[in-house]
Order: C-alpha cells, then sequence, then structure tokens
C-alpha cells in the first residue's frame, strides 16, 4: 500500500479538570517552551488526565476512517490535533497532503455584513484567494440556495441558512483529507443529502475523511475503518463493524446490568406519589434484568400513591447516549387515551412493549405520573437500563417485527 | 484549513524553539502567506464596526479630543498653568493626545483583536499571524481619521505645521510598532486571562500621566525619571516636534528606542506563535 497520508504514533494529551489551575498550568507551558523544556513531559499535574491516551491509527488516501466513543472520550481532542490546533504532549502526527476540517462552518462570519461579503471572510480563513472565490461565488451561492438572500445581513439568516453558506463555502475546498466533526447533523433532510453528495463526490475524487458521528449509520455507510476509544483510550481498531459492535458490547458491559433508579427516589417534595421502583417484566410476567431487542417485554413502574385517582397517565421518554439530545422513544398514556385509574397504596403501571423495538444499547429513561397535562405526580429522571441482543439486528437504527413469505401470483 | 499549506507537515511535540531557524522561516513564511487573509479581516472588522454605529468614524477621535477639551479647560480656567514654549498650548495638547491614543491603540487593538478571534481559534487552522496584521492596519486606518481631525484642528487654530511634517510617518511608524509589539506579546496571555485586558485600560491611563503627553517632557525629579526610561516619551516628543517646531532633539533616542522595538517584535511574535497553541488548548473543549 502507499504512504498513509496521515498517521498517528502514540498521541497523548494532558487535560485539566480544573479551569483556574487549567489557565495557570497554561501560563506555565507557555514558560516552559520559551525556556525549550524537555520534549516530552507526561508527568499529570494535580487534576490533570490524559484526554487522549496513546491513540495510533494511519489513514491511506482515499480511505474513510471513523472516530467512535462517547461524549468526552477524546474524539474530539484528537481531530484537534490532527488539524493542528495544538500539539501533544507525546507522540507524532504526521500529515502528507492537504488538510480540511469541517469542525465549525462559517469561520469568521460577522452577523452585521451581507451573505456576500461573509463568504470572503469565511473564504480567506479557509485559505482561498480572492481570485479563487471571485470564480466560484457563484456555484457557492447556487449551492447554499441562497441567491435572493445574499445581500442581506447574515444576522437576518435563519441558523439553518447560516450552516448553508457555510457549508457551501467549504464545499469549495478540494483537500486530500477531510476531518468531519459532527458537522452535518445540521440543516434540513434536502440540504443535508446534497452536503452527503458533495462528500461522495469527494471521495470518489479520492479524498480521504476522518469521521467522528454518534450516528452508527453514517458511519457505517460511510467508513471502513473504525477507531473505538474511551477515556482517551484506543480499545479497538480495523474495520468499522467489527469496531462498532466491540464498541456497543463494551458499552453495554460497562452499563449497569439492572434497571438504576437514582439515589432521590424518596417523595420529591410537594409530588403526592412516590416512584419506588421501574424494572422490565418478560411475556411471562417474571422480572427480568434486561429486555431484549425483539422480544416483548413489560416496562414497569412501581409506584405509591396516598389516595385513589382517575385520569392517571405514564409518560415515558427513553434516550440513548448515542443519539445526542434527541428522544429514541417518548410515549404517554395520556396521549394514547389510555389513562389509567390508580389505587391507594402500592401498584404498578406497566407499559407493553409488543416487541421492544430499541437496538441494543445503553439507554436513559425519565418517567412520569401525569393527571393533567402539567400537573405532576411524581416523576424519577435519569434511570439507565441496557436492552442484549435478541433477534439478528444487522445495522438497522430499530427492530422492525416482520414476517417473509413468497405467494404465487 | 488552508488549500496552500505544504504538503506535509509533522505535529511532535516539544517547543518550537528547539530548531529556532526553523520556527522564523516559517513564521515568515506565515507571515507572507497571510497578507490576503489580513485586508480580508481587516475590511471585515472596519466595515461591520461602523456598520452598526450611528456615530461611526466619531469614537475613532473621540477619546483624544476629549482629553484635548478637558486639559484646555483647566489650563483656561488656571487650575494648572502648563508651559510648551514656542508651540500654542491647544496644538501641543491635541497633537500630543493624538499621537498617545495612536499608541494606546496600537497595544490594544491586537489584544481586542486575538480575543474577539477566540472561537475561530479555537476551531480553525489558520495563519494566526494574520491577526497582529490586521490589527497593525486597523491602527493605521485610525490614524488616518485622525490625520483629518488634526488637520482640521490646525487650520481652525491658523497654525501652520513645521516643514519637517513629513517625517511624522516614521514617528507613527515607530509608535504603532511599539504598541502592537506590546500588545502581540500580551495576547496569549490575554486569551487565558481576562485581567490582562482589564489591566490594560487602567494601566494605559497611568502611563499617560507618566508621558508628556500634556506638559513637555522634564529632566528633574521624578516625572523627569519617569520620562527618561518611559520608551515612548522620545517616540512621541520627536513626532510631535516634525509636526510642530521642526526640531531633531529627541532623534537619537527615538531611533535606538525604534531598534529596540524591532527586535522586540522578533520576540513578541516569538512568544505569540509558541504561546497561541498553548492557550488554544486550555480555551478549547
Amino acid at each position: 500500500m502507499s504512504q498513509p497520508i496521515l498517521s498517528v504514533r502514540n498521541v497523548r494529551k494532558r487535560f485539566c479538570r480544573n479551569l483556574k489551575r487549567s489557565l495557570w498550568y497554561g501560563i506555565s507551558d507557555i514558560a516552559g517552551d520559551l525556556i525549550g523544556r524537555p520534549q516530552q513531559d507526561l508527568t499529570l499535574r494535580r487534576d490533570e488526565f490524559l484526554a487522549v491516551d496513546d491513540v495510533s491509527f494511519d489513514v491511506y488516501p482515499g480511505e474513510s476512517v471513523a472516530l467512535i466513543g462517547r461524549n468526552g472520550a477524546g474524539k474530539s481532542t484528537l481531530l484537534k490535533m490532527v488539524n493542528g490546533l495544538f500539539l501533544p504532549d507525546a507522540g507524532e502526527i504526521q500529515v502528507n497532503g492537504r488538510l480540511a476540517a469541517l469542525i465549525e462552518l462559517g469561520a469568521g462570519f460577522n452577523p452585521v455584513l451581507s451573505g456576500r461579503e461573509n463568504i470572503y471572510v469565511n473564504a480567506a480563513v479557509l485559505g482561498m484567494t480572492r481570485r479563487e472565490v471571485d470564480r466560484r461565488l457563484e456555484a457557492i451561492v447556487e449551492f447554499a440556495e441562497l441567491s435572493s438572500f445574499i445581500d442581506m445581513p447574515l444576522k437576518n439568516y435563519s441558523s439553518g441558512m447560516r450552516v448553508r453558506l457555510g457549508f457551501a463555502v467549504a464545499s469549495q475546498l478540494e483537500p486530500d483529507i477531510l476531518l468531519i466533526d459532527e458537522v452535518l447533523a445540521v440543516g434540513d433532510a434536502a440540504f443535508r443529502a446534497k452536503c452527503y453528495r458533495r462528500l461522495s463526490e469527494l471521495m470518489e475524487k479520492g479524498t480521504a475523511f476522518v469521521l467522528v458521528s454518534h450516528s452508527h449509520h453514517t458511519l457505517l455507510t460511510v467508513c471502513q475503518k473504525g477507531v473505538a476509544m474511551e477515556r482517551g483510550r484506543m480499545f479497538a481498531s480495523g474495520p468499522v463493524r467489527e469496531t462498532l459492535e466491540s464498541y456497543e458490547s463494551r458499552l453495554n458491559a460497562s452499563g449497569s446490568e439492572t434497571i438504576s433508579l437514582p439515589a432521590h427516589r424518596q417523595a420529591v417534595d410537594g409530588m403526592p406519589c412516590q416512584i419506588l421502583d421501574v424494572f422490565f417484566r418478560d411475556e411471562k410476567g417474571r422480572v427480568v434484568e434486561t429486555p431484549s431487542t425483539g422480544n416483548c417485554a413489560s416496562f414497569c413502574v412501581l409506584a405509591r400513591s396516598p389516595e385513589p385517582m382517575d385520569d392517571v397517565s405514564l409518560d415515558v421518554v427513553i434516550r440513548s447516549p448515542g443519539h445526542g439530545v434527541a428522544n429514541v422513544l417518548s410515549v404517554t398514556a395520556g396521549q394514547d387515551e389510555q389513562r389509567r385509574s390508580i389505587p391507594e397504596g402500592t401498584f404498578e403501571y406497566r407499559l407493553a412493549l409488543n416487541p421492544v423495538c430499541l437496538p441494543p444499547g445503553q439507554y436513559t429513561a425519565k418517567i412520569s405520573l401525569n393527571r393533567k397535562p402539567l400537573h405532576t405526580l411524581a416523576i424519577a429522571e435519569a434511570i439507565s437500563f441496557n436492552v442484549s441482543t435478541g433477534h439478528p439486528f444487522g445495522d438497522s437504527l430499530f427492530f422492525n417485527a416482520r414476517d417473509w413469505e413468497v405467494v404465487a401470483a | 484549513m488552508s488549500e496552500n499549506r505544504p504538503n506535509s507537515v509533522v505535529y511532535r511535540p516539544g517547543s518550537p524553539l528547539r530548531d529556532p531557524a526553523g520556527l522564523f522561516r516559517k513564521l515568515g513564511a506565515d507571515l507572507l502567506a497571510c497578507r490576503e487573509l489580513a485586508w480580508r479581516l481587516l475590511v471585515r472588522n472596519i466595515s461591520a464596526r461602523y456598520r452598526q454605529s450611528l456615530l461611526g468614524y466619531f469614537w475613532a477621535i473621540f477619546p483624544p479630543l476629549a482629553t484635548t477639551a478637558i486639559w484646555l479647560f483647566l489650563t483656561r480656567e488656571r487650575v494648572v498653568t502648563i508651559s510648551t514654549g514656542a508651540v500654542p498650548y491647544p496644538v501641543f495638547l491635541i497633537t500630543g493626545t493624538i499621537l498617545w491614543q495612536t499608541f494606546v491603540d496600537a497595544i490594544q487593538i491586537p489584544v481586542r483583536v486575538i480575543s474577539e478571534s477566540k472561537s475561530m481559534l479555537a476551531k480553525i487552522n489558520f495563519p494566526r499571524e494574520a491577526l497582529p496584521l490586521t490589527a497593525f492596519a486597523e491602527c493605521w486606518f485610525n490614524v488616518g481619521i485622525r490625520a483629518l481631525i488634526l488637520a482640521a484642528a490646525y487650520m481652525y487654530l491658523g497654525f501652520t505645521p513645521a516643514a519637517t511634517v513629513g517625517f511624522a510617518v516614521a514617528g507613527l511608524f515607530a509608535i504603532i510598532l511599539l504598541g502592537v509589539m506590546i500588545g502581540v506579546f500580551l495576547s496569549p496571555f490575554a486569551l487565558l486571562y481576562q485581567d490582562v485586558s482589564n489591566g490594560l485600560v487602567l494601566i494605559c491611563q497611568i502611563w499617560m500621566y507618566c508621558s508628556p503627553v500634556i506638559f513637555l517632557p522634564r529632566t528633574d525629579g521624578w516625572i523627569g525619571l519617569l520620562n527618561r526610561w518611559n520608551p515612548i516619551s522620545p517616540l512621541l516628543c520627536q513626532t510631535r516636534d516634525w509636526m510642530t517646531t521642526g526640531s531633531h532633539e529627541f532623534l537619537p533616542a527615538a531611533s535606538s528606542v525604534f531598534l529596540l522595538t524591532c527586535a522586540g517584535m522578533s520576540a513578541a511574535f516569538l512568544v505569540y506563535r509558541i504561546g497561541l497553541p498553548r492557550a488554544i488548548e486550555r480555551l478549547s473543549s
């Protein structure tokens, strides 16, 4: 194989948890550099930890590599070092070719200036000359679909329009390697599709990619290789599918096996009811530690009420660390017109999932019992649980119950 | 994130000072390469500043005019008496305050430009030398506006500047260079600590009264001592003399300050280049 276009060798970087101390270390690092301190310094000072700890990988021309890991795993720090924003504390990064980064769109935008003026500023920051921009201005405006707004001040743009303009400028770059950090999760679906088309054009021309995304679907479709990180350390690398799988199994293993209610499960002040426990039951009614994808299970909430009440709704919101702030599932008995009466004393409110459509992985749930909208009887947040692998799942976003058949026609 | 970036780079830990020749070569190359970006940022800063302001260019001239007005009032009312020799006091005063404001700008603008670019610095790799260059050019833009005001003031006061007034450009260059040097030196620290910008405002105010801005330079007493060891003092006096009396009295001292400034400028850029990535790693995240 040819020479790698990007080579990351045993890279480490220290970070500090405490802001005041961090700033002070910054000053002392500058002083150290100015007097030419030793080349490698990895002693951890107070409150410091390794944000990137011994990471190595290569990217060859035309290849796409996914950086996989939870928030705070060190992916962005690593990308910033690859981008040359700051130096590693140990190891070496070699870039052989023109590198561009889609980490922030619209760098240097000024809200008071018009879209057209901002194109020139942004393009200059990205290293384009005035002549290049003159030549490509029309293409940029057309790509951003902003021709009728291009002379309007940027502050009157919607956030989506700004992103479009930013991407349109960046899309004019033709780098050998492109770093992308989550920026493509913006804009409307049609524009996103256009961005992906542009990226696939670049890919066909042989541009290599390093991609950070929490969407496993994107990673699987775009990348061939994966590098999985946890707390700064690389624990898996290789073909993207295997890397993602070992990342997921690690996620499941690291989480607690059963559902855990946070410590403050006692009555919340001013709330009439009290949530005592949250657990799953399988189709035979047995309490199970983890439900599995594709099988039936009930999400059960054990609670206590001081008096009988009618029209009580159970609201369940489920999120996954892999999907950012978006809800994976949000259901309420109220909206389903399935409010129930609850008795005095202890009761179990069950939500039957027939079947469980959540992919295997780690989740957090927020549950509440409500009488009317905004009239909350009891609430419990940050309940974490795992879903294990049941039926064959593949790389789908959710489980779809299914039957297959062939009929003569 | 530049397309013109050299085709192979290696990022390694350790101080760039271990290869000083290479460091200065890269510094020079980046300074040359970033001219266009600096120009673009200058146009952006200036057009944005004045588009969002009702009084526009007024803000570039207000501080020296205010200082002039205050001191004219104080001397007219004989609260203080200041002798300025052959030059009428109003001329002396407005020339001095405008030169002083140019110096203060030259310190503060680099710090401001770099602090305002925080998010860009933290996320994008661009030739960072463009920022001090932008600041330097912005100082000259302000000088241009103030020169018009000064010309109008001279005309109003019926004062004819000395024949040496053309040399004042060299003097202004030295003043701006000294200020920008201080600003560039401070800017990595200003990125880390807000105190730097806050402190600068205070220090500049005190510094003005230690400099021969509103009075003639003295040689005796504490003020004399302060004037002698104050690097801006000979630059300011010589530039003012070129504009008013035509004397070259401060030229030797001003020349040595200028030479020292040139040397200091390379040191300031060194601190900037080494310090900025260190500051950026503390900003980001």
